[in-house]
């Protein structure tokens, strides 16, 4: 690895536009492509600081700087068009979260790498929507987050309450949300508004060890802890009038819920399993990467198909989670309200993944090519017209639903053509964290983050009281800053703001 | 069946023959090995054209061996047989005259002749009459009439079957859809044709696709949830796990 | 419910703390063997779950890990521990015993007793859920001369 003073690195970073940056080769060893990386001026000063820092003499461990693993990224084999960073990029194990790097499927030497998708497979947001609105839901309101509470297991050591045995897993692992929509635990319309359609088809649960399948029986159907939450809504800004109608977001004011999980134990086994395979599979195929925890396998060799099919299985997983507590969250408003779901219009408006690695096609210097995406932190955001997004949004394109933390708001936005073809269909996936956990145990007080909240209206129901500081919004970038640097860099559209009133995390 | 053959065969009185008969059936054979295979030996021939002689048979014995005739279970029937073989002789001998028949027979059997019963059938949709009452017809309906009255006729049935069934004139709110239309003159069209009237029309199908589009999908939702009503057994069980505090 | 004798149920002193890190957490543990830092080590993640003040000892599990090197070692044993909590047992400790500990050769292997009990929601503040064990920036300080054994291990959380 070269060591230069940071003004030596600056050399080799270009500022293209008053959002986008960029990379150039050299700035890390080997690299096969450019780098670059979306901002706007504050978060910029947080992506130079950082490298400015790295550069400090005697710093060692930890993850290295954002730019710097862009840049490890744009080295691996096989990768084309760029190796992007989306303005919420913050380090991450090997690949940066927020990160997307796409190879060529038609390249022996592509790899896959499961550092570039996440440990946590699949995590993602699903928001629904309700025909409520605030003056119907704020007299209810704490009765409603403790409703909600007392339907979603959350937190450490929590279990899922909907009975199943390991036969149920296996079908639920091969099926995706066809497992739940077979069971009765969601609606048919539900599927279509899934990204996937709820289901990826190459998964293989044989591929998956027994230790993850262990791990994953008994939380499915929990939403988990960190920066998991279940979120009741309310419509803020509408941005887009017809994106938003679409949605079946007619005003102001209309509530929603968001879930924001992933796989839970199961996606990270897999994760875990598949980075030991790797690499042992590396010294074997000669394959070199700037970084070890960069772990990858040629994506035709047996480790990178056993891989892509295992993840495929995590992926089901989680949106079996996510359906679950679909049905839970229909029922606990259905029991407040003493309505049925249908009657409410509790209906699926999409659900978006930002851990995931997908075989997608794109143009690539004007001809048509296959590759395969990963996306670590990162959405997919697809233009009007394109036909892997459902038929109610060919005309506006893909929902984007980008949640924010715990008391921030959240936005919806949509896909765009320049986002097409510069980032390969990807975006921002949220805030990104800014102060590290321990730092904001040691700096905030829980009970100061609590009366906060309280102060904004918003309803909290938390599991674990110290994770309440970990969580709170000052260890995370802004996210209206990320959201609007994507929707000025015309990579997404901002369709619709929402802003929670209640909060349940584990 | 045997009838046929020998009609075929061109047999005097094929019609009227019956081989049930001891007598016929003998004269038969012996008609057969005259005209058709004389192949038989001089004394067989002798002894088949006796046909009161109670030796007959021995000597028809003898006739079947030089065919190889395979001992079936009446003499009716093996008489049967030698009919045929004489048949397949007669087809091999003048087998192109037959085929050009055959070929010519099917072609002609398959065109089913079919009286013209419907009066509508009859109509000349090519003459300038019928165009105009079909412009006509679209008028009412408040149709732009196409070039080709036949695509008119094909607007014209559509709009009937959709709008003007009896149930649908009782209850409109059923078939027709209410709400605000979505702007799609504003809506992009995802590729630009430079022109405007084509960029137009272009959109015009994008709009027919997605609907068309929409309405499969309807269609597979209802069946997942006709499909749901047989397996669907949606539970939760607090006991698993623990919610709430 | 087995009996545990007094020797069994005394908690060793704290070795551990925790550590700044941008995403996750990272465990420093330390000790006067390797045996010892290893076994803060796993006491530490522990810890990050739930108040171990509010563990008893009420059950026993044994544990086997193996690796190829000092880091892998450390990372199977943290792995088995973490299995033992997300499934069956679903056991949280509040303390560990090494009963044997082999780093010599190709195959080095760890076998400990683990003391704690079921984890129940109510009885155990819900802390921080650990989702994986990591490599990255894993560091193994094993100095016999100056009796200086250190662990730095990242999990993700």
């Amino acid at each position: 690895m070269v060591v230069r003073n940071y003004n030596q690195e600056l050399e080799y970073l270009e500022k293209i536009n008053s959002y986008c940056w960029k990379i150039k080769k050299g700035f890390q060893p080997n690299m096969n492509v450019e780098g670059v990386f979306y901002v706007n001026q504050t978060l910029e000063k947080l992506m130079l600081d950082e490298l400015r820092n790295a550069c400090r003499p005697g710093m060692v461990g930890g993850f290295l700087p954002g730019v710097k693993q862009i840049a490890n990224v744009a080295a691996l084999p096989g990768i084309v068009g760029r190796s992007v960073g989306l303005p919420d990029i913050h380090s991450g194990y090997g690949f940066a979260i927020g990160n997307m790097a796409a190879f060529d499927m038609g390249d022996p030497n592509s790899v896959v790498s499961p550092g570039g998708v996440g440990f946590d497979i699949n995590c993602g947001v699903r928001l629904l929507r309700t025909n409520l609105f605030e003056q119907d839901v704020l007299p209810v309101k704490e009765q409603l987050a403790q409703s909600l509470f007392d339907h979603i297991p959350v937190g450490v050591g929590s279990k899922g309450i909907i009975p199943m045995n390991s036969k149920d897993l296996e079908e639920a692992l091969e099926m995706g949300m066809d497992w739940s929509l077979r069971e009765g635990y969601i609606w048919a319309e539900d599927k279509e508004h899934c990204e996937e359609y709820g289901r990826m088809l190459n998964a293989d649960p044989s591929k998956v060890s027994m230790r993850a399948k262990k791990r994953g029986l008994p939380q499915l159907g929990t939403l988990g802890a960190g920066n998991h939450y279940a979120e009741i809504q309310v419509v803020d800004e509408i941005y887009d009038k017809w994106a938003a109608c679409k949605m079946g977001i007619e005003e102001v004011g209309q509530v929603c819920v968001m879930i924001h999980s992933g796989s839970r134990g199961f996606g990270h086994q897999v994760a875990t399993d598949a980075l030991v395979q790797m690499e042992k599979a590396m010294k074997r195929d000669n394959i070199e990467t700037n970084d070890r925890q960069l772990a990858c396998a040629r994506i035709n060799s047996v480790e990178g198909q056993d891989y892509l099919k295992s993840m495929a299985a995590a992926a089901n997983f989680a949106w079996v989670n996510r359906s679950s507590m679909t049905f839970l969250s229909r029922q606990a408003f259905a029991k407040q309200f003493r309505v049925t779901p249908d009657d409410l219009d509790m209906h699926v408006i999409y659900d978006v993944s930002h851990n995931i690695a997908k075989v997608e096609e794109h143009i690539v210097d004007g001809k048509q090519k296959t590759l395969l995406v990963h996306r670590k932190g990162s959405t997919r955001a697809f233009p009007p017209h394109h036909p892997l997004i459902p038929v109610d949004y060919q005309l506006t394109g893909q929902p984007v639903l980008i949640g924010g933390t715990m008391g921030t708001c959240s936005y919806v936005m949509t896909g765009t053509e320049q986002g097409m073809l510069e980032t390969f269909g990807s975006t921002c996936h949220g805030a990104g964290r800014a102060l590290s956990r321990a730092k904001s145990r040691r700096n905030i007080e829980y009970t100061e983050v609590l009366r906060r909240l309280e102060d904004m209206g918003i309803s909290i129901r938390v599991a674990s009281p110290k994770l309440v500081m970990e969580e709170a919004p000052e260890s995370y970038k802004n996210v209206t800053d990320v959201v609007n640097t994507c929707h000025a860099a015309g990579i997404s559209k901002k369709a619709i703001k929402l802003r929670p009133i209640a909060v349940i995390k584990g | 069946m045997s009838k046929r053959l020998l009609a075929a065969l061109e047999y005097p009185n094929a019609d009227n023959i019956n081989l049930a008969e001891e007598k016929t059936l003998r004269n038969v054979v012996v008609w057969l090995e005259l005209n058709k295979f004389q192949r038989a030996k001089q004394s067989t021939l002798n002894g088949l054209k006796n046909v009161s002689s109670k030796d007959w048979t021995i000597h028809f014995d003898d006739y079947k061996e030089c065919f190889g005739c395979p001992p079936l279970s009446s003499q009716v029937e093996e008489v049967h047989w030698l009919l045929g073989q004489a048949i397949q002789n007669e087809t091999s001998k003048n087998r192109n005259v037959y085929l050009k028949h055959a070929v010519e027979n099917i072609k002609t059997s398959n065109v089913p002749s079919v009286v013209a019963e419907n009066p509508l059938d009859k109509l000349d949709f090519r003459s300038t009459e019928f165009g105009n009452r079909v412009n006509q017809l679209a008028k009412t309906l408040k149709i732009v009439p196409y070039p080709d009255p036949l695509v008119t006729l094909q607007a014209v049935r559509k709009v009937i079957c959709t709008r003007l069934t009896p149930d649908c004139v009782e209850h409109p709110d059923k078939y027709i859809v209410t709400g605000t239309p979505y702007p799609f003159q504003d809506a992009d069209l995802g590729f630009d044709l430079h022109d405007k009237v084509l960029n137009q029309a272009a959109k015009v199908l994008r709009m027919l696709y997605i609907h068309d589009l929409r309405d499969l999908q309807t269609k597979a939702n209802e069946l997942i949830v006709a499909v749901q009503n047989v397996t669907a057994n949606p539970k939760t069980d607090t006991k698993l796990g623990q919610v709430g505090r | 419910m087995p009996e545990f004798t007094p020797e069994e149920l005394a908690l060793p002193p704290q070795k551990y703390e925790y550590l700044d890190h941008t995403a996750d957490v990272q465990l420093h543990s330390w000790g006067n063997s390797l045996i010892e830092a290893f076994e803060q080590c796993g006491i530490a993640m522990f810890g990050y779950m739930t108040e171990l003040e509010s563990v008893e000892i009420k059950q026993c599990s044994e544990i086997e890990a193996t690796g190829h090197d000092l880091e892998s070692l450390l990372f199977h044993f943290l792995d088995e521990l973490l299995f033992l909590f997300s499934c069956e047992p679903f056991l949280i400790c509040s303390k560990l015993v090494i009963t044997e500990f082999m780093t010599e050769g190709e195959e080095m292997h760890i076998k400990c007793k683990c003391y704690g009990e079921e984890f129940t929601i109510g009885k155990h503040p819900q802390g921080t859920e650990v989702k994986a064990i990591t490599y990255s920036a894993m560091q193994i300080v094993n100095e016999p001369e100056q009796n200086n054994f250190e662990l730095f291990v990242i999990i993700d959380i």
